[in-house]
């Protein structure tokens, strides 16, 4: 549950600023999440896949990358 | 084309957090952010603190569960207004329920409003409502290791109040291991320790809410 609000504050983040940028589908995202959060990787992941269908976000690559601090943001994404 | 961001995804929170807090001062209201694991005891030592306060302080309520509006109706027999917030699954209560809350509450009207979280004790800590302070309880049922193992909620509280001192002789709940362990995490932690059956540590509590 918790994996599932972390990733619909992603998507709405994600959605602001592809409108902004005009992009259309988003391949890559790449999300910085520290220890602090307890997220867990599969869940994250679990909760993206679902999270996402049918939006700009479906079939993105979610790279998540480790640290041991308090960081929970979204580092860049791609898309077109 | 690749969009660098460095944006925070509780940003949103976040901002209605901001929000919140403002809205709290404009009327002069403070806001408590009770975090436990289910069963701690947040009710019944809010039940025995709202009757400390009648008379004193004007509070109002705001009570988080996934279901139900039991903790409402308990908080209501006591004549204090309040709002349950059923998350319908959400393990812990984010700023944008709470928001919505705030508008049922006569804020004009209250000097203190207590918001009860969900039983959890991992993810209420990284959702800011825009209260301004995080008090979180551990029972002596739970054991002393309780604070060692899930730093995150009190390190992010200003006070921990131990509920459930009437049990202490049951268990073996160590009482100064788990202080030093809080202080660990911690130095400047306010730590109380209570019972609501037995009512005490009560009178230190309410004495000590009422001076911030
Ligand atoms: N012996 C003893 N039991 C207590 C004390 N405080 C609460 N309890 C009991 O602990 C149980 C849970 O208390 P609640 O106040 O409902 O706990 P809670 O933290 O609000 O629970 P959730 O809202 O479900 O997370 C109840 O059966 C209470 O009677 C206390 O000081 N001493
Ligand atoms: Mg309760
Ligand atoms: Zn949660």
């Amino acid at each position: 549950m918790h994996e599932l609000s972390l990733i619909h504050g992603l998507l709405e983040l994600i959605t602001a600023s592809a409108k902004v940028h005009d992009i259309k589908q988003v391949s890559l995202i790449r999300l910085v999440v520290g220890e602090y959060y307890g997220a867990l990787p599969e869940a994250l992941n679990f909760a993206f896949e679902a999270v996402t269908r049918d939006t700009i976000c479906e079939g993105a690559v979610l790279e998540l990358v480790a640290t041991a601090g308090r960081e929970l943001y979204v580092d860049y994404y791609e898309g077109d | 084309m690749k969009v660098i961001l460095a944006k925070s995804i509780l940003k949103a929170n976040d901002d209605v957090a901001k929000r919140n807090r403002e809205t709290l001062d404009r009327c002069k209201v403070k806001a408590v952010n009770l975090i436990s694991s289910p069963g701690a005891g947040k009710t019944t030592l809010l039940e025995k603190v709202l009757e400390l306060c009648k008379g004193k302080a004007a509070v109002g309520v705001i009570e988080g569960d996934i279901a139900t509006t039991r903790d409402a109706e308990r908080i209501a027999a006591k004549s204090v207004p309040v709002v349950q917030i059923n998350t319908q699954g959400a393990c812990h209560l984010d700023a944008r329920m709470v928001e919505k809350a705030l508008l049922e509450l006569p804020l004009e009207q209250l000097d203190l409003v207590v918001i009860e979280n969900v039983g959890n004790l991992v993810c209420p800590a990284s959702f800011d409502l825009g209260d301004h302070e995080k008090i979180a309880l551990l029972s002596v049922t739970e054991g002393d290791d309780k604070a060692a193992k899930y730093p995150r909620v009190f390190d992010a509280a200003t006070a921990v109040i131990i509920t459930k001192a009437d049990l202490l002789p049951y268990t073996d709940f160590d009482l100064d291991s788990c202080v030093k362990e809080l202080l660990q995490i911690k130095p400047q932690l306010k730590v109380f320790v209570t019972s609501a059956k037995a009512g005490s540590g009560l009178v230190e509590l309410v004495n000590w809410l009422q001076a911030r």
